[in-house]
């Protein structure tokens, strides 16, 4: 063999994969070739310097930390399969249920008075079909059929004024992207009070979409599992989870705010960040409205620079996981109905939408 | 290479089944294997134990696809790789994108390699800290083949059996990433000496 053929099983050598043949036949031809004899002695030399570097000692509580991951991926993926068959109907009918259970709770049926109707107001804030310079400001000669303004996220409406129209004119174009559902039940009583949900979505961006939806489940942890209504999928049922349906009660607003605001922080989570969604977002910097210690840290993670949607098309690795989020609260106000209010969506069909 | 466990199949067979506490026998073995593996694939100690977590996280999910037909550490390892890769991957496009990752608010960003949480080392000679480093970046800048097969053979001990197992490539594949491999390095490290 010459000087290339026997180069050639350097490595192997080095590495102990040769048969002892081959061994000796590199032995004979080193003992006789100095050039081939220092070629071989800087490959050891080499292999030497990268296996002198010291083991990384592991950090404490690894271990601990992929059991409790573990342990964690087992419960959701329980909780995941035996709530996969509930639908956003089964979400909205769950409100509905909430409601009649805290009217009959608080206010069980009195059969000596005459029944009446009870109106329960469901508010449900819908994204802006326009971007929000092409939205139109409301009709100023149609003001009675302006539907109730939104209401800045995770304030709970404490009077019926809350559901009006707001005058203010930060909130005038919003108040066209609203929009109520009435429904009336007959009940004993005079009585009427409010059930609002609103709907809050944030996006969560991470690095790969398994460890992502795994953090949003720990920071949801202290959610009751009936609330956490469904995981959607993109193709059912064993796609990969694009968004999680959570019903809330507004006292817990607070914590889920600050749990999801955590969310990136730690350095150990797979997160890069949370913003509220787009068209939220933008409405806040317009608005320059700041809610609560709570929202700033939503502002602050919103500002950390991520990709915009634009930009995620470029940057597929990051993926988004979005919290779809429905505040329920019971207005604590009650009052006399009085007579039945008029239906103010019969109202506004009777507008023309291009009238002027 | 890490001994498997003499009881291994059985606990395996455990996990499989989805019992935790089986799997967490299999983590306190093979832990310092896979740290090790993954913190020389991405150069970088933060990120390591995160994305150690993942590869212990994605064996538990996918424990039942394991055949056998490697050793059981040889298997961990092929996760570890591909695990390290994908990050090293991700952070190289949230750096193209121009998104800094929020655990790296915290971290210096001229250091490629985090000094260790309970600070430097004062006993050990300053000369041998700096080949060290030397070391650690020739190894870093290698491309990620090159730097796996480096890591599982010169790090680990692999031998070129498991090697190909967990890389999913030929024995000669191997044989001649490792030579290349080395020449780089021996580049690299030129006038270095083991003190």
């Amino acid at each position: 063999m010459n000087c290339s053929d026997i180069r050639d099983l350097f490595n192997e050598y080095v590495d102990e994969e040769l048969s002892s043949q081959q061994r000796d036949l590199v032995d004979r031809h080193i003992s006789e070739c100095p050039s081939c004899r220092a070629e071989l002695e800087a490959i050891v030399h080499t292999a030497e310097l990268v296996r002198s570097l010291p083991r990384e000692p592991v950090p404490d509580g690894l271990a601990d930390a992929v059991q409790a991951r573990v342990r964690l991926a087992d419960q959701r993926k329980r909780r995941a399969s035996a709530w996969r068959w509930v639908s956003v109907g089964g979400w909205l009918a769950a409100a509905a249920t909430l409601a009649l259970v805290l009217r009959y709770g608080w206010f069980p049926p009195d059969p000596s008075r005459p029944p009446a109707e009870t109106e329960i107001v469901i508010t449900r804030a819908e994204p802006p079909e326009k971007p929000l310079d092409e939205v139109a400001p409301p009709a100023p000669s149609e003001p009675e059929v302006a539907e109730p303004a939104r209401r800045p996220v995770g304030r709970a409406p404490e009077r019926e004024a809350d559901m009006k129209p707001e005058p203010d004119a930060l909130l005038g174009d919003r108040a066209r992207r609203t929009h109520t559902e009435s429904t009336r039940l007959a009940t004993t009583g005079h009585f009427e009070r409010r059930l609002a949900v609103e709907d809050e979505t944030l996006t969560v961006m991470g690095k790969d979409r398994e460890t992502t939806v795994d953090a949003v489940r720990q920071a949801l942890d202290f959610v009751a599992e009936e609330n956490i209504l469904a995981e959607r999928r993109d193709g059912e049922p064993d796609g990969e989870v694009t968004a999680i349906l959570v019903t809330l009660p507004r006292a817990k607003l607070d914590e889920f705010r600050s749990r999801i605001a955590q969310l990136g922080r730690d350095g150990r989570e797979p997160v890069l960040g949370v913003a509220p969604a787009t068209a939220e977002r933008a409405l806040r910097r317009e608005t320059r409205e700041m809610e609560s210690p709570a929202d700033e840290m939503l502002e602050d993670a919103a500002a950390v620079k991520l990709p915009d949607e634009a930009d995620a098309a470029e940057v597929p690795e990051i993926v988004t996981v979005r919290i779809e989020l429905n505040i329920v609260g019971l207005d604590p106000v009650l009052r006399d109905t009085g007579p039945p209010v008029p239906d103010p969506r019969a109202r506004k069909q009777d507008v023309p939408e291009d009238a002027d | 290479m890490v001994d498997p466990l003499h009881n291994e199949a059985e606990i395996i067979g455990r996990c499989a089944n989805g019992d935790a506490d089986a799997f967490g026998q299999l983590v306190n073995h093979y832990q310092e294997l896979i740290y090790n593996v993954v913190v020389r694939m991405l150069g970088n100690r933060e990120d390591a134990q995160d994305v150690a977590q993942k590869v212990f996280l994605k064996a538990y999910r996918r424990i039942e696809t394991f055949q056998g037909e490697s050793r059981f550490g040889t298997w961990l390892c092929s996760i570890a790789v591909n695990e390290a890769v994908s990050e090293r991957r991700r952070q190289s496009a949230i750096r193209r994108s121009g998104a800094m990752p929020l655990s790296a608010l915290d971290n210096d960003p001229d250091s490629p390699f985090d000094p260790p949480a309970d600070g430097p080392r004062p006993e050990q000679p300053l000369e041998a800290e700096e080949m060290m480093d030397r070391i650690r970046s020739a190894i870093d800048e290698l491309s990620d083949d090159y730097r796996a097969v480096v890591v599982l053979r010169d790090i680990e001990g692999l031998d070129y059996k498991a090697i190909s197992q967990a890389l999913g490539c030929s024995h000669g594949t191997i044989k001649s990433r490792l030579h290349r491999a080395r020449l780089q390095l021996r580049a690299k490290l030129k006038g270095l000496v083991i003190t």
